[in-house]
């Protein structure tokens, strides 16, 4: 079972960004989406989120019900860390069910002291697993990210990804990871796509072994062939 | 924080006492109660007033007018900036009359107001026309500022309409009203009261001050004066815990 692109192309006013892009993603596991900054991997994941139109080509078998976390937080100010997490799942549940899944989650993670705070009291990192959480305890089959570690320094974001992995280790989900940072993409994801600078073509599909293995000669070796094909 | 609120306190209460004391030399070298009144013949005044049997009845009525005039124009404004946030012809429509209401002198319009309505209703009708286009424009603004990001975050997240009207689009209306809420009220506040001055209903503070200028007694101009600013400073203080009670995010 495999998630289809196919020759999508997207430009944005003169400037292309996508042109006949095809690619296959499984229906399974984590899959990151690699390339240089601009070639476009955002486009694709907003087009297939719903959020922008192709000027022509078409993804296939993508479910109606998806997560999104963004290179952004995207929390509601004036909605506290619980509500945050209600307001996605109002009209999906009952309220009853709302609030024991959103405690189940945070409780889950640790993190059921800070259900009252609001985003502006949480540091950058802690709102970014509020925003990861929100994904998660969103009922979807596929999850896509974007970039979620990019705005965090190297301590915060290895804690992030250790967060992350767990969720994904507990509550197993297909997964679509966009990223230029190859720690990122070694950690995570069991499938690597990296996709070339303009016009954007999928350079090489890489298995991830460390994945497989978790072993440090393992990250050696698949961060030397990224350092190769980015 | 709290060094803070120490600070500000003494710098709201510093201007405060300049500005009895002024008043109070001023007095003194004018030395005549019609012209400047002293602090001591005001207070005497207040005092006066405080005690009428029609005191009460007289804040009641111009308070009930003021709050009328803030929450029939909240309402207005609210229904008015939505349709135009949806409309773009609505909205070419009403921007003109708007922008009339906000231009035309407010003397002219009380005199209007006394050709067309009876005296009960000029003073309200008077201040929702001043404080309408205000809360209009704030209302428009606190829509189209919406941060685009967390309505796409709703989008992808397939949350119905109705609750992304319900806990996106009103608190925003909502938050842009109450940042200008007290302002709005003592503009409702002063408003009511020049039109209670000209259309002297029966218990009202402005024909008060009709009364005390007729006598030409200034200390109890001066009198009405400080009660209207004791009754704003109270409707901005109520308006701070109300405010603090509804956007509690804010306080941080």
């Amino acid at each position: 079972m495999t998630y289809t692109i196919r020759n999508l192309s997207k430009s944005f006013n003169e400037l292309k960004v996508l042109e006949n892009l095809s690619m296959e993603i499984k229906r399974e596991g984590i899959t990151c989406i690699m390339g240089p900054s601009g070639c476009g991997k955002t486009t694709l994941l907003n087009i297939i989120a719903g959020l922008s139109t192709a000027d022509s080509g078409e993804v296939i078998g993508f479910e109606d019900k998806l997560s999104y976390v963004f290179q952004e937080d995207r929390l509601i100010p004036w909605k506290s860390v619980e509500e945050n997490i209600h307001f996605v799942l109002k009209g999906r549940m009952e309220n009853g069910e709302i609030t024991s899944t959103t405690n189940k989650f945070l409780s889950m993670v640790g993190l059921e002291e800070y259900k009252n705070y609001y985003p502006n009291a949480l540091s950058g990192g802690m709102k970014q697993r509020i925003s990861i959480l929100r994904a998660f305890v969103y009922p979807a089959d596929l999850m896509l990210l974007d970039e979620p570690f990019s705005s965090l320094d190297l301590a915060r974001k290895n804690n992030l990804i250790q967060f992350f992995k767990d969720l994904v280790l507990k509550e197993n989900r297909c997964v679509i990871l966009v990223s230029h940072d190859m720690d990122v993409a070694i950690q995570l994801s069991n499938k690597i796509i990296v996709l070339s600078d303009k016009p954007t073509r999928v350079k090489k599909v890489l298995d991830n072994i460390y994945r497989i293995e978790e072993r440090e000669e393992n990250y050696i070796k698949m961060k030397k062939l990224l350092e190769m094909e980015l | 924080m709290k060094k803070y609120t120490i600070r500000d306190k003494k710098n709201s209460i510093l201007p405060k006492i300049s500005l009895i004391l002024i008043w109070l030399i001023l007095s003194l070298m004018v030395n005549n109660d019609i012209i400047i009144p002293g602090i001591g013949v005001t207070l005497e005044n207040i005092l006066k007033l405080v005690k009428d049997s029609n005191f009460p009845v007289t804040i009641l009525m111009t308070f009930f007018r003021t709050l009328m005039v803030f929450l029939i124009s909240t309402l207005l404004s609210v229904i008015l900036a939505s349709l135009s946030s949806v409309s773009e012809s609505f909205y070419s429509h009403i921007r003109p009359v708007l922008s009339l209401m906000a231009s035309v002198p407010i003397l002219a319009l009380i005199l209007l107001a006394l050709i067309w309505l009876n005296v009960e209703t000029v003073a309200i009708f008077v201040g929702i026309v001043f404080i309408l286009p205000i809360q209009f424009e704030k209302v428009l603004d606190g829509i189209n500022s919406i941060d685009e990001k967390i309505l796409q975050m709703a989008k992808v997240y397939k949350v119905k309409k109705m609750v992304r009207i319900r806990d996106i689009y009103i608190p925003s209306i909502l938050i842009a009203l109450s940042s200008i809420a007290n302002s709005t009220m003592a503009s409702a506040l002063k408003m009511v009261i020049a039109g209670e001055v000209l259309s002297q209903p029966r218990y009202s503070i402005g024909s008060n001050l009709i009364l005390q200028k007729t006598y030409l007694n200034t200390p109890g101009v001066f009198a009405w004066i400080i009660i209207i600013l004791l009754m704003s400073k109270t409707l901005s203080k109520i308006i701070d815990v109300l405010r603090k009670k509804a956007f509690p995010h804010d306080r941080m």
